[in-house]
């Protein structure tokens, strides 16, 4: 049964329940997730990320690579449905930088959700490979496919709904980010399985 | 627990946080910066989401604005 509110707000504070013991547990009990709704207007909008609101990313330690940096953003909006309340993501930004960032650089790795606009043909979820480290600049990666190269910068990889979770598992099993707890897999598990249980059961399979 | 900060902001403090991130990054208006997002500039940034994030909070108050063309 998805999650319904009587009112947005209700609708918010069950995705904070869902999101702020996962993220603690994880990712350490002394992270920040902000949720900021616009006052007086029409309650239904709610932006969400991980940090203080001065700092929208955060520094995580990894057991191979030093220091990476991450940023996860979501647009919640509160549907009316049947008299209530259901909450849904319109909008996600899931980053992964190699630097300490600024507001223009780009992440090496983005999955993204995004309304497309008409005049833009690309999935709405999508994946997109950054630029690397070239000599003086950063230079994307370009592959030959058929005739022509394909920079791999400007093509969005189609991908289903990618949750918070998905990129948190692969932060931990592929770029050897330290986890706050041994039982991080079960936690990631049971955070899916209330996910699709309790928000959305439409978007992809859960892990068994 | 990780730490939730709730937070209210009115429609004229969103406005403000876009003016000032558009005239830091960019030394130009909020609604020009949009503008300039959602025809592809500073695609993957920060910025753009930011920028996208306020936007979508305005939205609250009204449909959210639709780029000059």
């Amino acid at each position: 049964m998805p999650i319904r509110g009587r009112t947005p707000r209700e609708c918010f504070d069950k995705f904070k329940e869902h999101i702020g013991p996962m993220i603690a547990q994880i990712l350490g009990a002394q992270l920040h997730v902000s949720f900021t709704t616009a006052a007086g207007g029409d309650n239904c909008h709610c932006d969400m990320q991980l940090g203080t609101p001065h700092q929208d990313y955060v520094q995580l330690e990894s057991r191979t690579l030093g220091k990476v940096y991450l940023s996860l953003a979501q647009d919640l909006l509160a549907k009316p449905c049947e008299g209530a309340y259901q909450p849904t993501t319109l909008q996600y930004w899931y980053k992964v930088f190699d630097v300490q960032l600024g507001q223009l650089d780009e992440p090496l790795f983005r999955w993204e959700r995004s309304p497309v606009e008409s005049g833009k043909q690309h999935c709405k979820h999508h994946f997109q490979v950054g630029k690397v480290h070239g000599d003086e600049r950063r230079r994307a990666i370009e592959v030959h496919l058929g005739a022509g190269m394909l920079d791999l910068n400007r093509v969005h990889l189609p991908t289903g709904y990618v949750l918070i979770e998905d990129v948190l598992r692969f932060l931990i099993s592929e770029l050897g980010v330290k986890p706050a707890t041994d039982k991080w897999e079960s936690v990631l598990r049971e955070s899916e399985g209330r996910f699709f249980r309790e928000f959305n059961s439409r978007t992809s399979t859960p892990t068994p | 627990m990780a730490k939730c900060d709730e937070i209210e902001l009115s429609r004229e403090e969103i406005e403000a946080e876009a003016e000032k991130l558009a005239s830091e990054v960019l030394h130009t208006s909020a609604r020009e910066a949009w503008a300039r997002v959602r025809h592809g500039e500073f695609e993957g940034t920060l910025f753009a989401s930011k920028l996208a994030r306020l936007f979508f909070l305005l939205g609250s108050y009204e449909p959210i604005p639709v780029a000059a063309e």
